[in-house]
């Protein structure tokens, strides 16, 4: 009988140790690792954003966009001795993982930049790593003010816009395109989510915009009915849901059921394929403030989209192009910092204030250049309709009105 | 104030569909609570696999078309669901328990929290190499809302027809295994064991098989409940057993532990105090009043509402 148990108990971590091992080989796709037996210095660009969980839809897009960005520019580095490489961690969406991501990323004195995190919730507490580590990041989608303005670290930087822009954005659209006089608020109990809700209520109030309900629901519940029995009861033009895709998507399905009629309106974290993909004919008709321009518009942004759907034979997500553009900005600080180190491999301080040098980079759409804090000056805030339920196109979102970083309508 | 006593039917209502669900799953855990004195951790995630097969089945059966009534559909969904997960839960115990059977309960315990674990992952796994994606939606079965207008309430009640299967099928369920427990022999066998499960050796039962059944039954009903759970909120996700696992404990502990009618009251009491409290006091209290109600019931009642009182094995 011990033999038996023996044998069992090999067997089973033998199977562990398969299954284990073929984890590690689905984790992360890099071209050349270890080894750089043609003498090229290694570099290793790290990006953090959830690669499972709820928000992975986006999060693996940011990786997506931020590896297309890299593998195109790997040659012009092996041209100057270096050997990029992508250094993917799993966040996870949750801040113990994103700070414990950090110090071992800081720990790794090959990897000199990180694109990163998703989560204004993750970013924030992970940033006291990134500075004692001198180790630079700049996001492409953290939007929660306190990102940058709470601790001024010099390392922590942002090429998308702010929350106290976008949430007032919708309440002035509400208002002025839409014609809504009441409107409820929801929050999922997140810095982000919150953040922003928070900052659409109160320019609702001020603007004159009656907020007849708010509520707050945790990110990862599943049953609306509470929130929405009470939305059914004040009956309000508009609800505002300050969260991310998921939950959105579950409270228009289950509000559809309810056959409550309203309009529904949320910020850049809700605009996703994945919110189509999970609402369907219900997401049709929801606006949606984002930080983020159209990107078939722009030629850039064309020829990303074709870059991007011959590399991972997807459409991508609408994040998937900031992670591109915030590689590109972290690619050209690397380049700036190696110049100025006389070719020589520069230090992560060099590559920080390289960074936040940056005043006028053209990326596929975004343009970047920072002010004192890390803020992105050219930040626009955009207005979306979704008019159909194809998830492959976010629904084939419509440009509505567009803002300028002051948060003042520029074009409807 | 009387806006929130109009939404209190909707409230009612809401709550006890998806208190027949905790209710469900609590049966699990207070069946194996009472056959081995152990929190079965792993409990929630059975519930969560059996959501998942449920949802397979119900995309695999509506991938070209809808050639099956909504019945057919669900029928496949909760036989699939609850045949798989009981077939885990008989598995989980030979492997992950019964090997223990005679170390300290909270050795079975690390075992039972290991097992979720596993399970978690192992499906995130699969679902990532099937799919490439692990947060599934899940097809509509029943598309039919009831909306029905009661004086002096503004807004009709909705009800879905999805709603109302999740609660007759848990009725039928839980009829039936009161049947099982109260008058079939392996119920009694089970109860025996649940008693004193030496002397039930020595009467000549044969206690592993028992305990295996007792693991059988309470995970397809869980599996069940996962399959039911998933047609009406409609998105799957690997963590999501854990909560409502937590929850349904919960139900379990304030019925009586160790008592299968119990525990469906507790599920009951849980879902609606949930919704009620959320409704009057703010979405974001919903667990905080539904808790604190029931630490008021273990409080005054402390072997829970049906609970005889049991004696640890010291």
């Amino acid at each position: 009988m011990p033999h038996l148990r023996w044998a069992r108990a090999l067997g089973a971590s033998a199977l562990l140790a398969v299954l284990l091992a073929s984890a590690a080989c689905g984790g992360g796709a890099q071209p050349s690792s270890g080894g750089n037996s043609s003498g090229l210095q290694v570099i290793k660009i790290a990006t953090q954003s959830p690669l499972s969980g709820d928000e992975s839809v986006q999060g693996i897009a940011l990786k997506n966009g931020a590896a297309l960005k890299l593998k195109q520019e790997y040659d012009q580095f092996k041209a100057m001795g270096f050997d990029l490489q992508l250094d993917p961690q799993d966040d996870k969406g949750d801040p113990n993982t994103g700070v414990a991501n950090a110090q071992k990323l800081a720990a790794d004195s090959q990897v000199l930049a990180v694109v990163g995190h998703l989560d204004s919730g993750v970013m924030i507490p992970s940033e006291a790593q990134y500075h004692a580590a001198q180790l630079p990041i700049v996001s492409p989608a953290n939007t929660n003010p306190n990102v940058t303005s709470q601790y001024k670290y010099p390392e922590i930087s942002r090429i998308c816009g702010r929350d106290d822009v976008q949430g007032p954005v919708g309440a002035i659209f509400a208002k002025d395109q839409l014609g809504v006089k009441t409107v409820f608020v929801i929050d999922n109990i997140t810095a982000y989510g919150t953040g922003v809700a928070n900052a659409f209520k109160q320019k609702a109030q001020e603007i004159g915009l009656q907020v007849v309900g708010s509520q707050s629901i945790d990110k990862s519940e599943t049953d609306y009915s509470n929130v929405l029995t009470q939305i059914q009861q004040v009956k309000p033009d508009l609800v505002y849901y300050g969260g991310l895709y998921q939950g959105f998507a579950l409270m228009l399905n289950q509000a559809a059921v309810r056959g409550i009629h309203t309009k529904w309106m949320g910020p850049d974290g809700v605009f996703s394929n994945g919110l189509v993909a999970t609402a369907k004919e219900n997401a049709i008709g929801v606006y949606a403030t984002s930080v983020a321009a159209p990107t078939n518009l722009t030629p850039g942004g064309q020829k990303f989209i074709q870059d991007y759907t011959a590399e991972y034979k997807e459409n991508p997500d609408p994040y998937a192009i900031y992670g591109y553009d915030a590689m590109g900005v972290v690619l050209q600080g690397l380049k700036d910092a190696i110049q100025k180190n006389g070719g020589k491999l520069p230090t992560r301080a060099q590559v920080r204030d390289a960074i936040r040098a940056i005043t006028d980079y053209q990326g596929a759409l975004v343009k970047v250049g920072f002010d004192s804090i890390g803020d992105n000056i050219y930040a626009g805030y955009y207005v979306y309709q979704i008019t159909s339920a194809n998830a492959s196109t976010t629904g084939d979102a419509k440009l509505m009105a567009q803002y300028n970083p002051k948060g003042e309508l520029v074009s409807q | 104030m009387s806006s929130t006593l109009q939404t209190l039917p909707q409230l009612v209502l809401d709550g006890l569909v998806v208190g027949f669900v905790y209710a469900l799953i609590a049966v699990g855990y207070t069946m194996v609570y009472g056959v081995l004195k152990l929190i079965n951790f792993a409990h929630g995630d059975v519930f969560m696999v059996g959501a998942f097969v449920g949802t397979e089945v119900l995309r695999a059966l509506t991938a070209g078309g809808r050639p099956l009534s909504p019945w057919a559909l669900l029928l496949a969904a909760v036989v699939a669901a609850a045949a798989v997960t009981a077939l885990l839960g008989a598995g989980i115990e030979r492997v992950a328990y019964r090997p223990l059977r005679q170390a300290p309960t909270l050795i079975l315990l690390v075992s039972a929290i290991g097992v979720s674990f596993l399970l978690e992952d192992l499906v995130r796994l699969v679902e990532s190499i099937h799919l490439g994606k692990f947060v599934l939606p899940v097809p509509t079965v029943f598309a039919t809302v009831y909306r029905i207008h009661v004086a002096g309430l503004q807004n009709p009640l909705t009800i879905r027809l999805n709603s109302i299967v999740v609660v007759v099928a848990s009725i039928l369920m839980m009829v039936g295994l009161t049947l099982f427990v109260g008058r079939t022999r392996p119920g009694k066998a089970m109860r025996a064991v649940a008693e004193d499960r030496t002397t039930a050796a020595l009467q000549g039962i044969d206690v592993n098989a028992i305990i295996a059944l007792t693991f059988l039954v309470g995970s397809g009903m869980g599996g069940a409940a996962g399959a039911l759970f998933a047609t009406q909120y409609t998105l799957v996700t690997p963590y999501m057993g854990f909560d409502i696992g937590i929850k349904a404990f919960t139900a379990a502990v304030v019925g009586g532990i160790g008592n299968i009618p119990g525990a469906f009251l507790g599920g009951i009491l849980l879902g609606v105090l949930e919704q009620v409290g959320g409704g009057f006091i703010g979405t974001k209290f919903q667990n905080v009043v539904a808790f604190a109600i029931l630490v008021l019931v273990l409080v005054l009642l402390p072997s829970g509402l049906l609970g005889e009182r049991v004696q640890e094995g010291a």
